[in-house]
Order: structure tokens, then sequence, then C-alpha cells
């Protein structure tokens, strides 16, 4: 009678283990991006724009790469130059970072000419990417995105004017989906992390 | 043998129960809105685009995730996020934050967000 109790225990402890061992799989499997997940992916077209080099770009020359896509300007007064420093403290901690490009879309080609652009991207890192265009190319590469874009004339500023616009940071996957975004503000740790996490996915 | 039988059925009963348990408290921590086909028509021709409130409110920990689901055939913008056609967008809060912006599926085409603290968070004023 003893021997069968004490095997019992013996079994609930055990069951009580493998239980918990199975829970703690479950937790690390099911990752929970910090960005907002697009489910399914949304797959983008190819598009074509210049880049700083006066060189055509196509979002094709990343494919199998991850790829984050921002919309913005060089006369932007704090959005784009805050949340490209995000973006590149995120990326300090990423090990492989070079797997990761940064694409910067100007949504002011007026006066954002190619080399305007590449002074500006350069100070962020090699891994920036600035491509700049005639307005309608670019109009055609926010509808996807659901992003926009509008000059407004902003009467006493230096800038002579101001280019209100969507401030999200978008996340394309290898295979050239649209998986996550970021709104502006976002925790550059969380950008990390999930960076992070798909590199991890794609070696493995 | 009757012993290992017991131990066996309450691995199972144990195992089950957490389980359920567990997806259960996901689900609880999650709110879906529905953006319902023909919702931009709706919108350009006067009518309401989806039964949405103005305000959502969450809550870090408890009520954090939420799930926007686009059967519309045209892509939404929802405040700082957008949402393919018949597609879904999920999103948890991990920390407070309030949100503004643009909605295309409400009439006056404005939204809001609020992420409280959660209950047990006292760091937050």
């Amino acid at each position: 009678m003893v021997k069968v109790t004490t095997r019992l225990i013996e079994m609930i402890i055990i069951s009580l283990v493998l239980l918990c061992l199975t829970v703690g799989c479950q937790s690390i499997s099911g990752y929970d991006y910090k960005g907002a997940v697009l489910d399914p992916p949304t797959p983008l077209d190819d598009f074509e724009l210049t880049d700083t080099k006066g060189q055509p770009f196509h979002l094709s020359d990343t494919d199998g790469e991850i790829t984050l896509v921002y919309f913005g300007y060089t006369f932007c007064p704090d959005v784009c130059p805050l949340t490209m420093w995000d973006v590149k403290t995120a990326l300090a901690d990423v090990p492989h970072k070079d797997q990761v490009n940064v694409v910067f879309i100007s949504v002011d080609p007026e006066r954002d000419t190619p080399e305007v652009l590449g002074r500006y991207i350069s100070a962020f890192g090699p891994e920036f990417i600035g491509l700049t265009d005639e307005w309608e190319k670019v109009e055609d590469v926010l509808q996807p995105f659901g992003a926009y874009a509008a000059k407004e004339e902003v009467d006493g500023s230096s800038a002579g004017y101001l280019v209100s616009h969507t401030a999200r940071l978008y996340l394309v996957n290898p295979k050239r989906e649209l998986l996550l975004m970021y709104p502006f503000g976002f925790e550059p740790a969380d950008l990390t992390s999930d960076l992070n996490q798909l590199l991890d996915q794609e070696t493995s | 043998m009757k012993a290992l039988s017991i131990a066996g059925g309450a691995i199972l009963l144990v195992g089950v129960l957490g389980w359920l348990a567990l997806s259960q408290f996901q689900t609880l921590r999650t709110v879906t809105y529905v953006i319902p086909p023909g919702a931009k028509q709706n919108i350009e021709t006067g009518r309401p685009g989806a039964e949405f409130p103005d305000e959502i409110v969450l809550t870090v920990g408890l009520k954090d995730t939420i799930v926007i689901e686009n059967r519309d055939d045209v892509i939404h913008s929802f405040g700082p996020f957008v949402v393919a056609p018949h597609s879904q967008l999920r999103k948890r809060f991990d920390t407070p934050v309030v949100y503004e912006g643009v909605c295309t599926f409400h009439q006056d085409e404005h939204m809001r967000i609020v992420v409280n603290p959660a209950p047990w968070d006292f760091s937050v004023n």
C-alpha cells in the first residue's frame, strides 16, 4: 500500500513537471510581436524610385531581407528625425542588422533632391536608403501602404511650407509582404525584439 | 496498475484544464472590431461605416489587445494603423498610451484609443 502511494505521488509530480514544460514551451513558441501585426501579411507590388545617387531603386532589390519603410522629408522638424533616430537605436541591438534595410521615401521631392536627401540620411547609418522622385510616382507608392502626404502652407515659417504625412514605420518581410507597423513614438526595444525574432526565424 | 491509470487520467485532466485556461485568458484580453463590407461606400454616401465607438479604452494586462478585422475591399486607416482589405490587424499594448487620429470608417473620420495602466502599476500617476 505504501509502495503504491509513493509510486502515485511520483507520477503526479512527473505529470506536473511535464505540464509546466508544456505550458512553458507554448509560451516560448508563441512569440507576441510588439508591433501591430497584419494577418495575413499583405503582399506588396514592386515599385521604382530614385536613390540618393540618382540610380533607380526597386523594392524587389531588398527581396530576401527585412525592409523598414518610412515616408518623411528632410525639412520635417521633429517626427521624422526622431523616428529615424529610434530606428537607429533599435538597430544597434540587432546583431544581424546587415540583413535589415531602412528605406526613407521623401514626400517632399520639391526640396529633397537626391543630394539633399543623401546628406540627411547618411547621418543615420549605411543601412539607411533615401528615395526621392516625382510626386506622382511617390503618390503611387503611398497608396498600398495606406499612407498619405499633403503640403501645408505655413505663414511666417522659414521652411516655407510643411508636409503633413503619416508617421508609421512599416516592416516588410523577406517575402515582400507588409507584416508589421509601428506608430510614431514606438519603443526602440520593441522594434529590436521583433527584428531579432524575425531574423532568428530566417536563420533557423 | 490502477494507480497508474489514475495518474494518467490526472495528467490528462490537468493538461486540458490548463490549456483551456490559458487560451480563454488570451481571448478575454482581446477586443475585436469588424469593418463590414461596403464601409467605404457607406461613409461616402453619408451612412455609418462601421459599428465602432469613437473612443476605445483598454487596460494593460486586462483588456489590452485589439483586433480589427477588415471585411471591406479597400484599405482602412485607424489612427496610427492601417488594415489591408480582407485581413486583420492585431496589436497588444504593453504600456499606457493615447492615440488620436484619422479613421476612415468613422463618419467624422476621427478615432481615439486610450490605454490605461495596469491596476497594479503604481509607478504611473
